[in-house]
């Protein structure tokens, strides 16, 4: 029985002498692990990794990948779990991480730097990932908000196509017109669109200093009003449940006339469009003014990084010329060298990026963003479906939203 | 082999220890986050009761009619009372009615969280499609014992949903689903003249399109599969003897078929309904992330977006607490309710 027992404690002890996943014992100078999305993110960063393993020897990278869709919530738990993070991707979760305090700032990394300084940069990259005069990470990519236009589908309705100079009227004028165009029992939308976004009626869910939810106005209410008016009347695509696929598919299908779009669904659009299509910029809202809503793809450091400065280089190489420039079909360069180039390849038809450009305005850095903006499309999407009057979910959501604010007010 | 005290704590060991590590030690640590506020980053924060009281609090119309709702249930507790003889259920309704009234009058002032309330009602709306799947699979399972041919190869097609990964089905459903181009609206379309629904993009039709999915997924796999083995083991005595009697098919079926596979069905009623309250999580995961406007948002689905959307550890942890004490009350009701009716061959 004792040797049973001996056996089994063996067998056991064996079974049970499985590592982590993030528990590798160090390479013979060091290991960097860097967290990124699976799919083209994932692809992406061979190359640049590769370079970089040959470039400094002995240093080895380590890539841990998840899925896009839940990307920030598995980052999140592990730097919860004090996982032994250095480089993490980041675009829209950043304001989620950076309020948190598990970044590290970088600016004197990039001024002590002798190959890369902030005039190397495009205007609006560096900003979108600063926070409190601080900067913590590297853009590679800025990603766009832009309209596309089905020019044969106006034309077939007899539909002025519109310039770059177009207003929320004109928007609104084609989009209802472009809704009560036939063809066969196919139903075409006007706008491709979950609601008027709100750049085009000036307004924004918070206060800039992100301390207040400010759709609790005359003006959120009519804006509120009017998309569920036009999404009844078969004007908006409003697709709840499907997301941007069914957008981006029906436009391509040619069942939507003008379609909110974004940098990174432009190369389908290219590839799969057969009509004649363009983009513009926003409309100029009813304050004659006008932005664009934008985010980032970049690299970060973690605070509790240590090799930062080792880390600091990776950042450099996996945002640099080269992976800028395969990018490029996806996202707006950041460097200015390679922004010069993507400006000089595009096409007439989507011209009015440069035009778009000045324009972009991020989503305020929020710690709670994920919930403040959940809590607003539930009851967005209660006002949509009659199950509540529209001033009814905006008096809610705004106590609700307010009451996260104050519960976490910002440094 | 002589067994010996020690032997039989080292070979439970390994198993007990595991139950304690990874099952009561979560559960237990769970219990105690109920009282927290946590976010995982700053430091736990005691609160007491009041993640339960967020959760629990309802607003004033809502709780006005759940008062409504208990006084029903008070009417129908008195008479089943008097029919089991027993005035326990007088107790237990009355002191439910007496909680949720000083619940609704105690809590007004507590942060408000309509999605609880709503993740339960929907829930419970899902559960719908547990009888109407068992009954499928019922006769489902009353077709392929038949001796049929090709009846071997039925059932391994029926029995696909349940080795099919779920993703992959969830997909082909959104698909079946979809309002525009989906199968289901485009033959509404053609062969009726009808405009179909928005089905999971409508809060009305979303829960009922997640019954039909689920009523797919039921009616074959594992339910048909142990009805088929319970109608296996029905002596055919006694059908024939029945039948000399003059019983026809149905009065066969009603008579001896359902009672010989009670025990079958109150075993599937129990687990489909311990499922039925921890399930709902992937469907909406994949296909409506809950939406729209919380339609499709179960307990279960809730309980994650609070944690890991949020990072509302506590509120979850409080979510989990009460989805066991639901979980349990209603096995237990079902325990006392049906239990007694079921026949044990």
């Amino acid at each position: 029985m004792r040797r049973l027992r001996v056996i089994l404690l063996v067998v056991m002890a064996s079974i049970c002498r499985g590592e982590s996943p993030l528990a590798h014992s160090p390479a013979p100078i060091g290991e960097l692990v860097m967290i990124c999305p699976s799919g083209r993110v994932f692809e992406s960063v061979r190359v640049p990794i590769e370079k970089f393993e040959t470039e400094h020897p002995g240093w080895k990278i380590r890539v841990i990948s998840s899925p896009g869709r839940d990307y920030y919530v598995k980052t999140l738990t592990l730097f919860a779990a004090h996982s032994p993070v250095d480089v993490l991707w980041l675009g829209l979760g950043f304001g989620m991480f950076v309020e948190r305090n598990i970044l590290l700032p970088i600016d004197s990394y990039l001024k002590a730097d002798s190959e890369l300084n902030e005039s190397h940069f495009v205007p609006p990259a560096l900003g979108m990932y600063s926070a409190r005069g601080r900067l913590y990470g590297i853009p590679y990519g800025l990603d766009i908000q832009a309209y596309a236009i089905n020019e044969d589908l106006l034309k077939a309705g007899h539909l002025p196509v519109p310039d770059n100079h177009w207003s929320l009227a004109d928007l609104l004028s084609i989009g209802q017109q472009a809704s009560q165009v036939q063809t066969g029992t196919t139903h075409v939308y006007g706008l491709g669109m979950t609601g008027i976004p709100l750049g085009c009626e000036g307004l924004t869910i918070l206060s800039a200093d992100g301390q207040t939810f400010t759709l609790s106005s005359a003006e959120s209410l009519n804006w509120l009003e009017r998309n569920i008016s036009l999404a009844q009347q078969g004007v908006l695509l409003r697709s709840a449940a499907m997301g941007q696929l069914n957008r981006l598919g029906e436009f391509i299908a040619g069942r939507v006339a003008i379609m909110e779009v974004y940098s990174w669904e432009l190369e389908e659009l290219r590839r799969s469009a057969s009509f004649k299509w363009k983009l513009l910029p926003p409309p100029l809202n009813p304050q004659n003014t006008q932005y664009a809503w934008t985010s980032s793809s970049g690299f970060c450091i973690s605070a509790r990084s240590k090799n930062q400065e080792m880390a600091w280089e990776l950042v450099k190489a996996l945002t640099s010329a080269d992976v800028q420039r395969k990018w490029m079909s996806l996202s707006v360069p950041t460097l200015k060298t390679v922004n010069a180039e993507y400006q000089r390849e595009l096409s007439p038809n989507e011209a009015a990026i440069r035009e778009i450009l000045p324009l972009l305005k991020p989503d305020p850095r929020v710690k709670n963003w994920e919930k403040i903006s959940s809590e607003w499309k539930y009851w967005e999407d209660k006002a949509f479906q009659r199950e509540l009057p529209a001033a009814e979910a905006q008096a809610i959501a705004t106590q609700r939203i307010q009451r996260i604010l104050d519960a976490d007010p910002r440094p | 082999m002589k067994t010996s005290t020690s032997n039989l704590i080292f070979f439970l060991a390994p198993n007990f220890l595991g139950f304690l590590l990874f099952t009561l030690g979560p559960v237990l640590g769970s219990f105690l986050l109920s009282f927290y506020a946590w976010d995982l980053f700053t430091p736990a924060r005691f609160v007491g009761g009041a993640n339960y009281a967020e959760l629990l609090r309802v607003d004033f119309c809502a709780g006005i009619f759940s008062v409504f709702f208990f006084l029903l249930l008070l009417g129908s507790g008195a008479l089943l009372a008097a029919r089991l003889r027993s005035s326990r259920w007088l107790f237990y309704t009355s002191a439910l009615l007496l909680l949720s009234a000083a619940a609704l009058v105690i809590t007004q002032g507590i942060p408000w969280n309509p999605k609880f309330w709503q993740s339960i009602w929907n829930t419970f709306i899902l559960l719908l499609g547990l009888p109407l799947g068992m009954i499928g699979s019922l006769l489902l399972a009353s077709l392929l014992n038949e001796k049929i041919f090709g009846n071997q190869f039925f059932r391994l097609i029926y029995f696909l949903p349940s080795i099919v990964g779920g993703v992959g089905i969830y997909l082909l459903w959104k698909w079946i689903f979809n309002p525009d181009i989906g199968p289901i609206n485009l033959l509404l379309r053609h062969i009726f003249g009808l405009q179909g629904p928005a089905w999971f993009e409508s809060s009305s039709w979303a829960k009922p399109a997640m019954i039909l999915m689920n009523f797919w997924g039921q009616v074959g796999g594992t339910n048909m599969i142990l009805y088929l083995a319970a109608l296996q083991s029905v002596d055919p005595g006694l059908h024939e003897a029945a039948k000399i009697d003059g019983a026809n098919g149905i009065q066969r079926f009603r008579h001896i078929t359902l009672p010989m596979v009670s025990s079958t069905s109150f075993f599937i009623l129990v687990m489909g309904l311990i499922h039925g309250f921890q399930g709902g999580f992937d469907s909406a995961f994949v296909i409506t992330r809950g939406g729209p406007a919380g339609a499709t948002t179960t307990v279960n689905y809730f309980i994650y977006e609070t944690a890991f959307q949020h990072f509302e550890m506590g509120l979850a942890s409080a979510a989990s607490m009460l989805l066991f004490v639901m979980v349990l009350g209603l096995s237990w009701v079902n325990w006392k309710c049906v239990s007694g009716k079921v026949h044990y061959t």
